[in-house]
């Protein structure tokens, strides 16, 4: 499957400048995708257009040449990426109610979703009662159950310990092995994740400068775009 | 269970807290009443008699549920027009510019003076409702108004991401974000609610506690009056517990 991002233009309503003026690129999936870039240079701005919720000016993008149904893709935002006033099995489930799946299959797959994520046993939860860490599990379970094509996940390991971000980073790669998973983030020591295909974002109005393959090797490469691209915006 | 223990403990607290300031004002009035021996203001004992006496009789029930029916009635109307008319007025273009600066012009008039005219449209029982409902409508309209603009929009995007219209937005987002505000405007509402249902039943005497109250006070029988007094004060302090009770619960749930 291939996500095509073609002539993409956009600028915020209140500003002069162009985060993306005709900006094309393709993530090709089944495939874990890692956004890099530094802060402000429009990685949350393209996961939210790719999620529709923010409109382009011009441009278009696309799954296989088709367009992209809303259904199709699960965001989960840095912060807040649950309903408070929802438990977590409401939550799971909310994807598959706007969707107008019918009851019985609604339980089997929240509760399938549940389950692959580690996360059952707090279905009747409030997430207030969750850690960092379950939040964002819970947040990929909805995706999960929601057979999502595309998963976007903006800063998914920020604010949580270094034993939450190893579980979470597990559980993105078993989602990425039959979806299309991006991850944006700012810390580029989630670039030395294996199975991770780099893109960096960089310049104003942004552009994907670099593209190489993550794990150990990635460190020298990664290094060099961040003395010559960082500075740039 | 440790937190159980602990809410068990602080409830009985709070009632032992109400228990003795009830009994010193009762001891309080009962000192008053038997030092100045003035006709307005009989001993707890005599009211305590009326008391018994109006319930074993009938009235006293009669004229509550009379009360209660207005009341709550009242309050229904109030939150079916309310409720969509605050979110018209905070979450589409056209109620912004047209109903938002109507409900704030109207809400300063005092709508209790509007009862001798809704008397003529609506009749007797109808307008003391009316009136009930439209005084009670601001509080709930312009909590609903204000809640609703201030609905975080990392929510709503969440729920646009999922392919939800705008009516998924309102019903899962807006609406559960303003219960809070919402519970706190029905429960200013519902203490207007009872001290203007003693003016609508006094207007016109057909039944109820105000009624009753407006009845004796003419007849000068003041421990009746202070027995009705003390229900219609009794009905408005409980139905003010009974919502902030619900506002407490919902924000233990989030918070």
């Amino acid at each position: 499957m291939k996500l095509y991002i073609e002539d993409l233009t956009f600028k915020y309503a209140q500003s002069n400048t162009y985060i993306f003026d005709s900006f094309n690129h393709v993530f090709e999936g089944p495939r874990l995708h890692i956004i890099l870039g530094p802060n402000g240079v429009g990685k949350t701005t393209l996961l939210k257009l790719i999620a529709g919720i923010l409109n382009p000016l011009r441009g278009f993008i696309t799954l296989e040449g088709g367009s992209l149904s809303k259904g199709s893709v699960s965001y989960v935002p840095q912060d807040n990426e649950l309903l408070p006033w929802l438990s977590v099995y409401a939550n799971v489930e909310l994807p598959l109610r706007i969707a107008g799946i019918d009851g019985n299959e609604r339980r089997l797959r929240v509760v399938e979703a549940l389950k692959a994520m580690g996360v059952l046993g707090y279905a009747n939860r409030y997430p207030r009662h969750l850690s960092g860490g379950e939040r964002k599990r819970v947040a990929l379970a909805r995706a999960l159950a929601s057979n999502s094509k595309i998963v976007l996940l903006d800063e998914p390991t920020a604010n949580l310990d270094p034993r939450s971000r190893e579980l979470l980073w597990g559980y993105l790669r078993s989602l990425a092995r039959d979806r299309l998973v991006l991850v944006v983030t700012h810390d580029v020591s989630e670039a030395l994740h294996e199975d991770g295909l780099i893109h960096i974002l960089a310049g104003r109005p942004a552009r994907v400068v670099e593209v190489f393959e993550g794990g150990e090797g990635a460190w020298s490469r990664l290094r060099r775009a961040i003395d010559v691209y960082y500075k740039i915006s | 269970m440790e937190q159980a223990k602990e809410s068990y403990r602080r409830v009985l607290q709070d009632l032992l807290v109400v228990v003795t300031t009830l009994t010193l004002l009762i001891a309080l009035w009962h000192l008053a009443a038997t030092t100045f021996k003035k006709p307005y203001l009989p001993t707890p004992a005599q009211v305590l008699a009326e008391l018994y006496w109006s319930l074993t009789g009938g009235v006293l029930v009669e004229n509550t549920l009379i009360t209660l029916r207005r009341v709550v009635t009242a309050l229904l109307i109030a939150l079916v027009l309310g409720l969509p008319s605050g979110l018209i007025a905070s979450r589409t273009a056209v109620g912004r510019s047209l109903l938002r600066p109507i409900i704030l012009a109207t809400y300063p008039i005092p709508h209790v003076t509007l009862i001798p005219i809704l008397f003529w449209i609506l009749g007797v029982e109808w307008s003391k409702i009316a009136v009930i409902a439209i005084i009670t409508y601001y509080p709930i309209a312009l909590s609903t108004m204000e809640w609703a603009t201030r609905a975080p929009r990392e929510y709503e995007d969440l729920v646009k991401s999922m392919g939800g219209s705008r009516l998924h937005v309102i019903v899962y987002v807006v609406i559960p974000y303003i219960i809070p505000g919402l519970l706190t405007g029905l429960r200013i509402a519902v203490s207007t609610a009872y001290a203007v249902v003693f003016i609508a039943e006094s207007f016109v005497l057909t039944g109820g506690l105000g009624a009753q109250i407006e009845y004796n006070w003419s007849r000068l029988d003041y421990p009746a009056l202070y027995a009705y007094v003390i229900t219609l004060s009794a009905l408005g302090v409980l139905s003010y517990a009974l919502i902030w009770a619900l506002e407490k619960a919902y924000m233990r749930r989030l918070l």
